[in-house]
C-alpha cells in the first residue's frame, strides 16, 4: 500500500484522529523536505503555518463533534511549511475514512508554487506590456512633445530678454513705477511659462515611470482632463472636444495612469477618425449608473469599418497604415483588470464611434451597506481571504 | 491707421501700439498666447507699431500689411495654415517682408515649405527664438 502511494505525483497524508502522521508519501518528501520516518506519529500541525497549527487540532475535534466539514471532501487552496521554515501554496482535499482502527483523514496535496509564480509571471508581464505600450505612444508623439515644450521655452526667453532690455534702458531713464510694474508683470508671465513647461515634463514621466500597477482613490473627471490635454499635444486644434463631465462622482479605486492610458488610446483614436474631416469633434463624457463609472469617448467621425469590426479589441489588429493596433486590446485589458469592461458602438452610415468604459467604483460607505453581497461590487482584486487549514 | 476692424474678430486677441515714429509695422500671426505675447512684449519694446493675431483668418480679414512691414507668421496654426498665409502674402502687388516661425522638426518644415519654392525671400526661424533674430531682422 505505501509503495503504491509513493508512486503518486501528489503528495498524500493520513492522519488519525488525534492528527497525528500515520503516512507522509515520498511526492510529500519532495514538497516539504522531511523524510517521512522524521514525521511519523508527529502532529500534522508540523506542517501548517503557526496561525493555523493551534487550531488545527481544534477543526478535528469540531469536525468529530458536529460532522461539520470546513475542509473534508473539498480542494482549498492553503499555505503549508517546509522543514526549512518557508511557506509554499497548495492545493488540499481531504478525504474520510471509517477504519477498525478509528477514523482516519486522508489529505491530498498538489503543490501550487509553480502554478503561483507562472500566475504572478503574468500579471507582471502584463504591466509591462501596458507600460511598453504607454511608452511607444509617447515615442509616437515624441516630435510633438519637443513642439510643445519648444512654445514655453520660446515665451521664457523672449520674456526675459524683453525685461532685460527695459532694465537696461532704466539705468539711463531712471525706474518709473509705471514702467516697473510692466517688468514684473512680464516677469509673471514668464513664470506662468515656465510652470506650463514644467506641467507638460510632469504629465509625461508620470506615464514612462515604471512602477508596479497601483490602487488608489482617484477622481475620474480630473484624470480624465489631464489625458486629454496631453493627447491634444501636436493634434489638430480645430477639431473641438467637448467635455461633458458628471457631476459628484464618488472616487474611483484605480490605477491613475492606466486609466489615463485608456482616456489617451481612445481619444486619439477619435482624433485620428475626425482628420481631415469638417467639423471634426470628439465628445467625452464621465456619468453614473447605480455600480459603474462610466466614461464615454464619441467622435463625429465615419465609424468603424465593418472588416474592422470583427476582432476589433485584438491585439495588431489595425486598419492603419502605420498603426500599432495596440491601442484597444491595451484599453481593454485595463479596463478588465480593474474588474471593468471596455465596450464599443460602432456607429457607422453618418454615426461615429463611440467607446465607453465602465469601471466598478467601490466608496466606503456603498462597501459597508453590501458588505453581504461583496465580490460582485469589491474592487478588482479582492484581498487574500483567509483560509483555514 | 491700424488694421483692426471695428469690432476686431475674437482671435486677434491682442494689438498693441506704441512708438508712432516708427514707420515700419510689425505682424505677428501665432496661435500660441504665450509665444504671441512674448513677442509681443519684445517689438513694443524695440518700439515698433504691432499687430497681432491668433490665426490665419483674422489676420487676412484685417487690412494687408504695407510693403515696408514686417509679417513673422508662424507655421503651424490650426484652420488656414502658414504656408497659405504666405502664399496669399506673396501674391500681393507689394509683398511685405515675410518670416516664417516654427518649431516644428526639421523634415516637417521643409514639407510645408516646399510648396513655397519659387517664392524667393521667405526666411525661416526655429524656436525656441531669441530676441537677437528678431532684432536682426529689423
Ligand atoms: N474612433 C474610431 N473610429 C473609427 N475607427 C476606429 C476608432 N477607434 C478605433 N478604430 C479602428 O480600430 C483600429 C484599432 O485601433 P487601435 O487598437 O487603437 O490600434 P491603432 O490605432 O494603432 O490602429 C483602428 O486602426 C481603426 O481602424
Ligand atoms: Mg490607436
Amino acid at each position: 500500500m505505501a509503495s503504491v502511494l509513493d508512486t503518486a505525483v501528489d503528495g498524500i497524508i493520513i492522519i488519525d484522529e488525534h492528527a497525528r502522521m500515520m503516512m507522509f508519501n515520498k511526492a510529500c518528501e519532495r514538497m516539504f523536505g522531511y523524510e517521512a520516518a522524521e514525521v511519523i506519529g508527529r502532529n500534522v500541525s508540523m506542517l501548517t503555518p503557526p496561525e493555523h497549527a493551534e487550531v488545527h487540532d481544534g477543526y478535528v475535534e469540531a469536525y468529530k463533534r458536529t460532522g461539520h466539514r470546513k475542509i473534508i471532501g473539498i480542494g482549498r487552496e492553503v499555505r503549508a511549511k517546509r522543514k526549512d521554515g518557508t511557506y509554499f501554496p497548495i492545493d488540499l482535499s481531504v478525504g474520510e475514512a471509517i477504519t477498525p482502527e478509528g477514523r482516519q483523514f486522508i489529505g491530498i496535496l498538489r503543490d501550487l508554487t509553480a502554478r503561483k509564480e507562472t500566475e504572478r509571471r503574468l500579471t507582471e508581464l502584463q504591466g509591462d506590456l501596458i507600460r511598453l505600450a504607454r511608452v511607444s505612444a509617447l515615442d509616437e508623439m515624441g516630435s510633438a512633445i519637443a513642439h510643445e515644450l519648444n512654445q514655453p521655452l520660446t515665451a521664457i526667453i523672449l520674456y526675459l530678454q524683453a525685461v532685460e532690455r527695459e532694465l537696461r534702458r532704466a539705468k539711463d531713464t531712471g525706474h518709473s513705477e509705471e514702467a516697473d510694474a510692466r517688468r514684473f508683470a512680464i516677469i509673471k508671465k514668464a513664470q506662468g511659462e515656465a510652470q506650463r513647461a514644467g506641467s507638460i515634463i510632469q504629465r509625461i514621466r508620470q506615464l514612462v515611470e515604471k512602477r508596479g500597477p497601483e490602487r488608489k482613490d482617484v477622481d475620474l473627471n480630473h484624470l480624465v482632463d489631464d489625458a486629454i490635454e496631453l493627447t491634444q499635444i501636436g493634434q489638430d486644434r480645430i477639431v473641438n472636444v467637448v467635455r461633458d463631465y458628471g457631476a459628484d462622482l464618488p472616487m474611483l479605486q484605480a490605477d491613475p495612469v492606466q486609466i489615463q492610458q485608456i482616456v489617451v488610446n481612445l481619444v486619439r483614436n477619435a482624433f485620428e477618425a475626425v482628420r481631415g474631416r469638417e467639423g471634426g469633434e470628439i465628445i467625452v463624457s464621465t456619468s453614473l449608473d447605480d455600480r459603474h463609472l462610466l466614461l464615454s469617448v464619441e467622435d463625429n467621425g465615419p465609424g468603424i469599418a465593418a472588416e474592422m469590426l470583427d476582432g476589433l479589441f485584438q491585439a495588431f489588429k489595425t486598419g492603419k497604415r502605420s498603426g500599432m493596433g495596440l491601442g484597444l486590446a491595451i484599453s481593454r485589458t485595463i479596463a478588465q483588470s480593474h474588474g471593468g469592461e471596455l465596450l464599443v458602438d460602432p456607429g457607422g452610415s453618418d454615426r461615429g464611434a463611440r467607446f465607453a468604459v465602465r469601471l466598478p467604483f467601490l466608496s466606503a460607505q456603498l462597501s459597508a451597506e453590501s458588505a453581504a453581497d461583496a465580490g460582485t461590487l469589491k474592487g478588482p482584486r479582492p484581498s487574500e481571504p483567509k483560509r483555514e487549514v | 491707421m491700424i488694421g483692426i476692424k471695428a469690432s476686431p474678430p475674437p482671435s486677434a486677441m491682442r494689438a498693441r501700439i506704441t512708438g508712432t515714429q516708427s514707420v515700419m509695422k510689425i505682424h505677428i500671426i501665432e496661435d500660441d498666447w504665450g509665444v504671441r505675447d512674448a513677442l509681443v512684449e519684445l517689438v513694443r519694446e524695440l518700439g515698433y507699431t504691432v499687430l497681432a493675431f491668433g490665426d490665419g483668418e483674422s489676420f487676412l480679414q484685417a487690412d494687408m500689411p504695407a510693403p515696408d512691414d514686417l509679417v513673422l507668421v508662424d507655421l503651424g496654426l490650426p484652420g488656414i495654415s502658414g504656408v497659405d498665409v504666405i502664399k496669399r502674402l506673396k501674391r500681393l502687388p507689394a509683398p511685405p517682408h515675410v518670416v516664417a516661425i516654427s518649431g516644428q522638426p526639421r523634415a516637417q518644415i521643409e514639407r510645408s515649405m516646399r510648396d513655397l519654392r519659387g517664392d524667393s525671400g521667405v526666411r525661416l526661424l526655429r524656436k525656441p527664438l531669441v530676441s537677437e533674430a528678431i532684432t536682426a531682422l529689423l
